[in-house]
């Protein structure tokens, strides 16, 4: 007994020999649906109006600007603290004279104003670091990106790692 | 990143407005899902794969442009319910009239992939009209490649069979 052939097999042959053919085929119906098929290729495909991608590209700006803006003030809180890190404190002249109890308190303030600026340089550059990773932007932006770069480097590319998994919507 | 993103709209926002365009009939809407759809590609895009980017917007501006035609769907059948009127619900943006043929012939090229079902409408658009490739296509849709090839043929001789018979009625 003949079979007749499974149309679906005979339809994927059939589009397979239209993706391959550079010509018109010999074929009457694939001749047609191959005319079709570089007619509907001829519907150019037009390019974004600059309209809608100037309000694409505002909607997606405008959401990153506030936190532009704490990363900026978080830079400036970083600076401050390098200075009141590395800035060396200047004894006062030979002629001034401190009693032994004064000297220790002296000590013990400027002990304490050191801790306090590396706290404030680390929650600083934790900060700085998180805002950069939330707000997306290269360090390279910020202003004073060459001195604070050796601050924040080693926490942006360590601790907030994005996730790289393929999301569908 | 930034960078990124706007090679990206650059590269396909045109495609997907077209694709919007001729699933919702309706430049507007077009403009506002391809608008949403960009939005979020911007908060996806550091967790999507490099190459990933057109399947995952083109899922993304299809099913928001389905949902919409359901929502209109829904609409249309409440306005008739309440005023009995079948134009006001359907009415659709027209295009200019003065036409040359050859512009008649796209319009009308158009109109038929418009009314054409799902999913053949949108194989006929991806496929043959922005020759995005038959991989994609098949992510995208949730079908086998051969399928996307099968169900490609079918959906561009249906159209054949519709644009002659309407020319037929014409003749006639």
């Amino acid at each position: 007994m003949n079979r007749s052939p499974d149309p679906t097999r005979a339809e994927l042959e059939a589009e397979e020999r239209l993706i391959a053919a550079e010509r018109l085929p010999d074929d009457h119906e694939l001749a047609a649906d191959w005319a079709l098929g570089r007619e509907l290729r001829g519907l150019d495909v037009p390019p974004l109006p600059p309209g809608l991608r100037s309000r694409v590209m505002n909607a997606t700006h405008h959401r990153q600007r506030p936190a532009w803006w704490l990363g900026l003030a978080a830079a400036v809180m970083l600076g401050l603290a390098v200075v009141l890190i590395i800035e060396p404190f200047d004894p006062p002249g030979e002629s001034t004279t401190v009693a032994e109890a004064e000297l220790h308190d002296l000590q013990l303030a400027l002990a304490s104003l050191e801790l306090g600026a590396r706290r404030a340089g680390s929650a600083a550059r934790s900060e700085l670091s998180r805002s950069l990773f939330n707000t997306r932007i290269d360090l390279d932006e910020l202003p004073y990106a060459s001195q604070i770069g050796r601050w924040v480097q080693p926490h942006t590319s360590n601790d907030h790692q994005p996730p790289t998994q393929e999301s569908q919507p | 990143m930034k960078r990124r993103f706007e090679q990206l709209v650059d590269e396909h926002g045109g495609r997907l407005l077209q694709m919007a365009g001729l699933l919702l009939r309706s430049n507007a809407e077009a403009e506002d899902v391809v608008q949403d759809s960009l939005v979020k590609l911007w908060h996806h895009l550091p967790r999507l794969e490099a190459g990933k980017e057109l399947g995952w917007l083109i899922t993304c501006t299809r099913n928001a442009c389905l949902d919409q035609l359901r929502a209109r769907k829904r609409q249309r059948g409440f306005l008739q319910l309440v005023a009995g009127d079948n134009d006001r619900a359907g009415r659709i943006e027209n295009p200019p009239q003065h036409e040359t043929e050859t512009v008649e012939r796209v319009r009308r090229l158009r109109a038929a992939i418009t009314a054409m079902p799902e999913p053949a409408r949108s194989l006929l658009i991806l496929r043959d009209i922005q020759e995005v490739d038959v991989a994609t296509v098949a992510s995208t849709l949730s079908l086998t490649e051969n399928q996307v090839k099968v169900y490609t043929f079918r959906a561009r001789r249906a159209l054949r069979r519709r644009l002659e018979e309407e020319h037929h009625e014409q003749v006639a």
